[in-house]
């Protein structure tokens, strides 16, 4: 199995480091970036399965940067799952909702969560890019529908 | 002009009258009065006969200050004018008129005069008044000017308060965030290091960083906590009330604490009544609540203690209580039970150290839904916390939330529809399944109604466990049709809920539509509680999959490694023709199918099945030989499809099917 890459963009690089550690000791591959920015060209160069991003962040903030990123086609499809420090429903909900995070978690992280959400938003997206195999799949059966 | 000539007349016409009349000639000397006159003067009517009538009138020589205005020897119009009597103190009206002799000359003049003083007086009396009104005025309407300022002065100073409670808040909510973020740092190294990565730890090394671990928790705890009571007290703790069953969620508490008080050696004693006690309360925070009291109890507690968890229903409100055996409470801390930062009889070392918040936490939380708490112990005894929540029907329940979500849409020109929806047998499956499973029941069928109304499940106003009301504002009533359709559809559709286990949900569906201008929410309720439609869903116990392949061997397989696991019932079918029929009857949970087969091929299959209500929606996995070209991959649409390729194990394609299910078991 190839490792699956992560990329975690947060303006804490102490933090950056500790979740590279342990995603690491997990067998995951990991890129860091501690801006908006940097973390935006990092997810284009990078082309990780999954996104951890700070909400708060100085300068282009998370929700700034996934607002990016789903513009992006190249990045949009990648899933990011949303870190807060601030534990406020409407900053969470409004992440998810109106930017189009797959997950958020609040710091600091429960043992394990971090992991578990990994895990279980990079297999939903297997699910989804298998899923995704419909577009070509589809248009046939569109085009045999429209008797072609 | 001779006195004698009105001799006659004068007295029976004049002396009747209360009015002054005289009568002068051209000289100004009085001809003639009448007894109003005479009364009035107080003289005798021989004293006042050939007197110059200024001289009796005025008391004066000469004419009146005003003299004669020159109106007064016009023919046309008597000249009428008020006077006042110095001597007399009085005041007259008086009306002069002419009187001619040949050749238009004048040759004296009549008086008639009224005393007019009463009416003077109360005239003065209402001008008076209407000064002092005026004055009044005045006073109220700088009075007013005043209270304006100050209204200003409250409206601006309002202003600051809010901008200061906004930022108090905002202080609490980032002080919070910068003391979370080194926090999270220093808990993600501390278990790096307890779990080795970076390399064996003594046992005593191992011991330090635990404690070091337990204090990061402790300080999120505090923080948490601090976060909690500073929005209590700030009054922004928003509550997100629906009813529920306290009962449920006191049992869900307990279940969660029980390890922890098995530890300890405590019983645990739950007297709960029979059946679900709706009140209408934020879960989340109900949970909160129990958590801080039975968490206390579980604390204070010694070994072999027991704990008693009581929920009784007082008719209007229900009182719920958490008692348990511990070192009880000096009567002299009682009084400061519930205030910040008191921590009583703490055992240094014992269990998760607390953050003196708890309380103050819990007893807000139950202020703010109305209710009370109140503690009851004796020393060496026990305690017991007590707390009570009121009961709420659920007509006003449900006419409070949506006066709330109807005044949240502003645009009136819309049509606004409840929809009630109701599991019928809901207290049959409960018996059925339990209150764990049917719980897990309700809410996928919660999530079913959510997904087909494309509303997220906060959207939904939970009246209780087996009923749900949606409100949906639309531009057209066909829109909220359409949705209404779907919504039907859906719950019609198959559920594998747990194996074994085959039953069905009965629904009935309530709708009531109005525009929102002449939105009357009584009579919405009203409507939408009576039945539109009932429907059954099916609860099957075994997941349905259809596989369609040419290759026999290859289907048999399929159906004897998938129906021995116990978990699926397999309809095999080995043209497409008839697969299509199939399906469209049994409706499966997902079809797999090969693509290249005689007659008809995989995506012709898939394509008819567009053809039947409802068969778009089923999943798909495709077995093939060869691989799809993954870089023509863009968007997701409407049906799941996967590829298995072949050849294939029995758990890859069970993975597959999990996959792309679109139920959840």
């Amino acid at each position: 199995m190839i490792n699956k890459k992560i990329l975690i963009i947060d303006d804490e690089p102490e933090l950056v480091k500790a979740v590279e550690i342990r995603l690491k000791a997990n067998g995951y591959e990991v890129e860091g970036a501690y801006d908006g920015k940097a973390g935006i060209d990092k997810a284009e160069k990078f082309k990780p399965d999954l996104v951890l991003l700070d909400i708060m962040m100085p300068g282009m903030d998370g929700q700034e940067v996934l607002k990016k990123l789903k513009e992006n086609p190249e990045t949009k499809t990648i899933p990011v799952i949303m870190l807060s420090a601030k534990s406020e429903a409407g900053d969470i909900v409004k992440s998810l909702v109106d930017g189009g995070a797959c997950d958020y978690i609040v710091k600091p992280f429960f043992d394990g969560e971090m992991l578990r959400k990994l895990k279980s938003n990079i297999n939903a997206v297997e699910g989804m890019t298998a899923g995704l195999l419909l577009d070509s799949m589809e248009t046939k059966v569109r085009e045999f529908l429209n008797g072609k | 002009m001779s006195g004698i000539e009105y001799d006659r007349y004068w007295s029976p016409v004049f002396d009747v009258l209360d009015e002054l009349v005289f009568l002068i000639d051209h000289d100004f000397t009085l001809v003639k009065v009448n007894k109003g006159f005479i009364r009035f003067t107080g003289k005798e009517e021989k004293e006042l006969i050939g007197r110059k009538y200024f001289e009796i009138i005025h008391g004066r020589d000469g004419l009146a200050p005003e003299g004669m205005p020159p109106a007064i020897f016009s023919p046309a119009q008597p000249e009428k004018r008020e006077i006042y009597e110095p001597d007399f103190k009085k005041w007259l009206w008086m009306s002069t008129t002419p009187i001619f002799g040949q050749s238009d000359r004048i040759v004296g003049f009549i008086y008639r005069s009224n005393d007019i003083t009463k009416h003077k007086r109360v005239e003065e009396e209402l001008k008076k008044n209407k000064e002092k009104l005026e004055i009044q005025i005045w006073g109220l309407n700088k009075t007013n000017e005043g209270i304006k300022l100050l209204y200003k002065e409250i409206e601006k100073k309002n202003k600051e308060l809010q901008g200061l409670d906004q930022l108090k808040s905002d202080f609490i909510s980032t002080v919070s965030h910068e003391l979370r973020t080194p926090l999270t740092t220093m808990k993600e190294f501390t278990s790096i290091i307890l779990d080795e990565i970076p390399g064996k730890l003594s046992k005593e090394q191992k011991e330090y960083v635990e404690i070091i671990r337990g204090n990061i928790d402790r300080l999120a705890r505090l923080i948490n906590n601090l976060l909690d009571i500073s929005k209590i007290e700030a009054g922004r703790t928003e509550l997100k009330k629906t009813l529920v069953d306290i009962t449920n969620l006191a049992e869900s508490v307990v279940s969660t604490l029980k390890p922890e008080a098995e530890g300890k050696h405590i019983e645990f004693r739950t007297l709960f009544p029979a059946f679900a006690i709706d009140v209408y309360a934020d879960p989340d925070k109900v949970i909160q609540i129990f958590t801080n009291l039975i968490g206390n109890a579980i604390k204070f507690t010694q070994e072999l203690g027991q704990i008693t968890v009581e929920i009784i229903d007082k008719g209007n409100e229900i009182e719920c209580s958490v008692a348990d055996t511990g070192r009880g409470i000096a009567p002299e801390d009682m009084g400061k039970l519930f205030t910040k930062f008191q921590q009583f009889g703490r055992v240094a070392g014992a269990g998760a150290k607390g953050t003196g918040l708890g309380l103050a936490i819990t007893k807000g939380l139950i202020q703010k839904h109305n209710g009370r708490i109140w503690a009851e112990s004796k020393i060496r005894e026990g305690s017991k916390f007590i707390f009570n929540l009121p009961k709420k029907t659920e007509f006003k329940f449900l006419q409070e939330a949506l006066e709330l979500e109807v005044s949240q849409e502003i645009d009136s020109e819309e049509y606004c529809t409840l929809l009630i929806i109701e599991t019928l047998n809901f207290n049959s499956l409960k018996q059925e399944l339990g209150r764990n499973d049917v719980m897990r029941l309700s809410s996928i069928i919660r999530n079913m109604i959510s997904v087909a109304l494309r509303k997220s499940e906060d959207a939904l106003i939970r009246i209780g466990d087996n009923k749900i009301a949606v409100v949906l504002v639309t531009k057209k009533i066909d829109d909220a049709a359409g949705i209404i359709d779907r919504l039907r559809l859906s719950l019609q559709k198959k559920l594998f809920f747990k194996k074994e286990f085959e039953s069905k949900v009965e629904f009935s569906l309530g709708v009531g539509t109005y525009e929102k201008e002449v939105i009357n929410i009584d009579s919405m309720i009203e409507a939408a509680g009576e039945v539109y439609k009932r429907l059954t869903m099916p609860i099957i116990g075994k997941r349905e999959i259809v596989v369609v392949d040419d290759e026999e061997s290859l289907l048999a397989t399929v159906k004897l490694n998938l129906e021995e696991t116990d978990e699926f019932r397999v309809y095999t079918y080995s043209k497409a023709v008839e697969a299509l029929e199939g399906i469209a009857h049994i409706m499966p949970e997902v079809i797999i199918t090969d693509i290249t087969m005689p007659e008809m091929n995989g995506y012709e299959l898939i394509g008819r099945l567009y053809e039947y209500e409802g068969c778009e929606y089923i999943p798909v996995i495709f077995i093939t030989g060869h691989s799809f070209d993954d870089k023509e991959l863009a968007g997701l649409r409407l049906k799941k499809i996967v590829k298995l390729s072949k050849p294939f194990e029995i758990k890859e394609l069970i993975d597959k099917i999990n996959l792309v299910s679109n139920r959840r078991s």
